[in-house]
C-alpha cells in the first residue's frame, strides 16, 4: 500500500486527487490546503485528514509520497521541505520557476536521497506519446518542420498566481513547459531559440497572453510552437514533416464521441478533455506508483526536466530583449 | 482588349491564360516563351499566335502583358514591355532584387503603364471575408498571426537559384506578408528566420520559419516550408490565426473542398469547390486597364514584400534579427 498525500487542491490537486482515488494499492493519507472549505469537503469525499500546512501532515501521518501540486513559484520550498523529511516526491510541472530553483531542487532531492517526479503529462498523452513512438521508429524519416500548438483560456483571471510572471513565468513557462518537454524527449537538445510575447489586460481582468516560439534543434530540426491563453478551452495540434512523411494531430479533430444537448453547459476547460480510456494523469500517476514500488527511474527525469525549464527560461528571455537567444552559450554563462 | 502573355515557365501562366481566353472583352492574341516547344503547344491550346522573338511579339497591338517568366528574367521582361508602352500583370515575387524591382516600378511609372503584381490569394472570397471582419474590429486589435504558406517542392527551375533566386523562402513568404500588409495595412519593422534545406537533396533552401514584429507591434509567424509530402491531398495552403484583443479567427484559405479517394489513381485528392481566385486576379487586372486606374496589387507591393523576404535570408544567414530599412519610393 502506497501512502500518498496530495499538496495544493487547485484544479491539478483535485484532478490528482480524483485519479489517485482510482488507483489499487493507494491509501491517500492526508490532504494539504489553505482552503479549509475545501479540504472539508474533499476529506470526506475521499475519507482521509486534512492539515492547513505540510510539516503538521509530515508530523501527524506516516507518508510515503508527497505529490506536490502548488503553484510554480511554491515548488522549491516545498520540494525542499519534502526532501528533508525524506519522502519520495511528485511535483507538478514546470520544475522550477527558474533554472537556478530547479537546480537547487535537483540537488536537495540527491542530497536527501529521495527520488523526484516530475508531471510532464503531455508524456503520457496516448495521442503525443504514440507520435514520439513514431518519429524515434523514424516513420517521418529525418525531421524537418515541426509545428506544435497549444491553446487554453486563459488562467490568469483576476488576482490569480498566473498573471504574475514572477510567480507563475507566463504562458512561455506555464504552457509552453510541455512542449517544450515532448520537443526535448522527441529531437534531442535545443540549439537556440527565439520567442515573440504578447499580453494585454483585459476588461474583465483576465490577462490575454500569447507567444510564437522558432526553435532551432541541435539535430536541425526547425520547430515552431504557438501558445496561446486566448482559446475557450483546451485545443492541441501538432504537424511533423520529414523527409519520408508528416504525422498531424488536431485535438478538435480526435474526438470520438460528440454530444449535443439542448441546454449546453458553459464550462471552461483547461485541462484535455476525458479521453476514451485511461485519462493522461492517471497513466502518469500509475508510472511513477510502479517506478516508486520498484525502484526503477521513470520516463522523465528531473535533469530532462530541468533542460525544459532551460529552453522555457531563454525564450522568455528572447522574448524580452527580441533577439535570439543560444542555449549552450546562455548555460555557460550562467 | 488584346493581351499577350510572355512565357509560360510558371505554371500559373496556364490557369490566367483561361480566364483572358474566357473574358468576354479579352482575346489572347499572342504567346511569347523562351520554350519553343511549349510556346507553340500554347498558342494552340488559346488559339493564339506564337512569337520566338520577343521584340516582334511586343510590335504587335496587344494592349497589355501577363509576365509568368522565371523570376530572374521578370525585371528584362518587364523593361521590354513598359518600352513597349504594354500594361503588365507581374508573377510573383515582382523580382529576384530588391533594386531591380524598383527599377522595374519606376520604368513603368516613366512609361506611364501600369504595373501590376499576381498576388491571386486577395481574391479569395474567404480572404476577403477575413479582411472585412478584421477591419470591422470584430476581434479588436490584432495583436498576433500565426501564418503558413505550405507547399510541395515544385522542382524545375524554382530550385535552380540563378533563375528563382532561391527556394522555398522565396517562393513562399510574399503570398502571407502580401495579405497581412493588405489586411493591417503596415509595414514589418524586423525580420528573424531560421531557413534550411533538410526535405530534398536540392541547392535552395526547401523550409524554414521567419518571425517578423509589425511597426504597431504586432507578432507574426510565417511558415514558408515545402513541407507537404509527395502524398499530400493537394499543392499546399494558406492558412493564418489572428490573435485580437476581442477574439481571434482563424482561416484556411482552400478548406471548401470534397476528398476523393481515387481507387484509379491510387490517390487521396482535395478536390476544391471554391471561387477561383486567378479569375478574380485576371479580371481585376483587366478592369484597371479598361478605367485606367491605379492597379489594386502595385509594384510596391511587390517590392515591400520582396524586402521581407530578402530580410529573412539575411536573418537566417547571421542568426541574427534584422531591423528592415525600407527603401525609398
Amino acid at each position: 500500500m502506497l501512502k500518498v498525500a496530495v499538496i495544493g487542491l487547485g484544479k491539478m490537486g483535485q484532478r490528482h486527487l480524483e485519479n489517485w482515488s482510482l488507483l489499487p494499492d493507494v491509501k491517500i493519507v492526508g490532504l494539504v490546503s489553505g482552503n479549509q472549505d475545501l479540504l472539508t469537503n474533499l476529506n470526506s469525499k475521499y475519507n482521509t485528514q486534512g492539515f492547513s500546512n505540510m510539516q503538521d501532515l509530515l508530523a501527524s501521518v506516516e507518508v510515503d509520497v508527497v505529490d506536490i501540486c502548488l503553484p510554480t513559484y511554491l515548488h522549491y520550498q516545498y520540494v525542499s521541505e519534502a526532501a528533508k523529511a525524506g519522502k519520495q516526491i511528485i511535483c507538478e510541472k514546470p520544475l522550477g520557476r527558474t533554472v537556478e530553483e530547479s537546480k537547487e531542487i535537483i540537488a536537495i532531492c540527491k542530497k536527501h536521497n529521495v527520488q523526484l517526479y516530475i508531471g510532464q503529462t503531455l508524456r503520457f498523452d496516448p495521442e503525443y506519446a504514440n507520435a514520439h513512438e513514431q518519429v524515434i521508429k523514424g516513420v517521418i524519416g529525418n525531421p524537418g518542420v515541426v509545428r506544435l500548438s497549444r491553446g487554453t483560456a486563459s488562467p490568469a483571471v483576476k488576482d490569480s498566481w498566473y498573471s504574475n510572471h514572477e510567480k507563475s513565468g507566463g504562458i512561455i513557462l506555464d504552457l509552453g513547459i510541455h512542449d517544450f518537454d515532448w520537443l526535448l524527449w522527441t529531437f534531442g537538445d535545443v540549439e537556440r531559440v527565439l520567442a515573440k510575447h504578447v499580453s494585454r489586460d483585459l476588461v474583465d481582468g483576465k490577462k490575454l497572453e500569447y507567444a510564437l516560439v522558432t526553435l532551432r534543434m541541435v539535430n536541425g530540426t526547425i520547430a515552431h510552437v504557438e501558445l496561446s491563453w486566448a482559446k475557450k478551452g483546451l485545443e492541441t495540434s501538432f504537424e511533423l514533416a520529414g523527409k519520408d512523411g508528416m504525422i498531424t494531430s488536431n485535438s478538435k479533430e480526435s474526438q470520438p464521441i460528440v454530444v449535443t444537448v439542448e441546454e449546453q453547459p458553459s464550462v471552461v476547460s483547461y485541462l484535455s478533455n476525458n479521453l476514451v480510456g485511461d485519462s493522461p494523469i492517471l497513466r502518469q500517476l500509475k508510472h511513477f506508483k510502479e517506478c516508486i514500488i520498484n525502484e526503477i527511474p521513470p520516463i522523465v527525469t528531473p535533469e530532462e526536466a530541468l533542460k525544459a525549464v532551460e529552453v522555457a527560461e531563454a525564450a522568455i528571455q528572447s522574448a524580452a530583449t527580441s533577439q535570439p537567444v543560444n542555449i549552450t552559450e546562455r548555460r555557460a554563462l550562467l | 482588349m488584346k493581351i499577350g502573355i510572355i512565357s509560360f515557365a510558371h505554371m500559373h501562366a496556364l490557369s490566367y491564360a483561361h480566364f483572358l481566353s474566357e473574358h468576354p472583352e479579352v482575346e489572347l492574341t499572342a504567346i511569347w516563351d523562351e520554350d519553343v516547344s511549349r510556346g507553340t503547344e500554347m498558342a494552340g491550346k488559346f488559339q493564339a499566335e506564337f512569337f520566338s522573338d520577343l521584340d516582334s511579339f511586343l510590335e504587335t497591338d496587344i494592349h497589355a502583358v501577363v509576365i509568368c517568366s522565371e523570376n530572374a528574367k521578370h525585371k528584362e521582361h518587364v523593361f521590354a514591355a513598359a518600352y513597349a508602352k504594354k500594361h503588365i500583370l507581374c508573377e510573383k515575387p515582382i523580382a529576384t532584387e530588391v533594386i531591380d524591382a524598383k527599377a522595374m516600378i519606376d520604368v513603368c511609372k516613366e512609361e506611364g503603364v501600369i504595373l501590376q503584381v499576381a498576388y491571386p490569394v486577395r481574391f479569395s472570397p474567404v480572404i476577403q471575408k477575413v479582411k472585412d471582419i478584421i477591419q470591422s474590429g470584430e476581434i479588436g486589435e490584432v495583436l498576433a498571426i500565426n501564418g503558413t504558406n505550405h507547399g510541395q517542392m515544385p522542382g524545375g527551375w524554382f530550385i535552380e537559384k540563378e533563375l528563382s533566386g532561391g527556394g522555398s523562402a522565396t517562393d513562399h513568404i510574399v503570398h502571407v506578408m502580401d495579405l497581412i500588409r493588405w489586411i493591417l495595412q503596415e509595414e514589418v519593422a524586423t525580420v528573424y528566420a531560421e531557413l534550411d534545406t533538410r526535405f530534398y537533396d536540392i541547392d535552395v533552401e526547401d523550409c524554414g520559419m521567419v518571425t517578423l514584429e509589425l511597426e504597431s507591434g504586432t507578432i507574426v509567424s510565417i511558415d514558408p516550408s515545402w513541407s507537404r509530402p509527395k502524398t499530400f491531398p493537394t499543392w499546399g495552403d494558406v492558412t493564418l490565426e489572428i490573435i485580437g484583443t476581442k477574439g481571434s479567427l482563424s482561416v484556411d484559405a482552400f478548406k471548401q473542398h470534397s476528398m476523393l479517394y481515387d481507387d484509379v489513381n491510387k490517390k487521396v485528392q482535395q478536390l476544391s469547390w471554391s471561387a477561383n481566385m486567378d479569375q478574380g486576379l485576371v479580371y481585376d487586372f483587366v478592369n484597371c486597364i479598361k478605367k485606367g486606374a491605379n492597379p489594386s496589387i502595385t509594384g510596391e507591393d511587390g517590392l515591400r514584400t520582396l524586402e521581407v523576404v530578402k530580410g529573412a535570408y539575411e536573418s537566417a544567414q547571421k542568426n541574427q534579427v534584422v531591423t528592415l530599412n525600407r527603401i525609398e519610393l
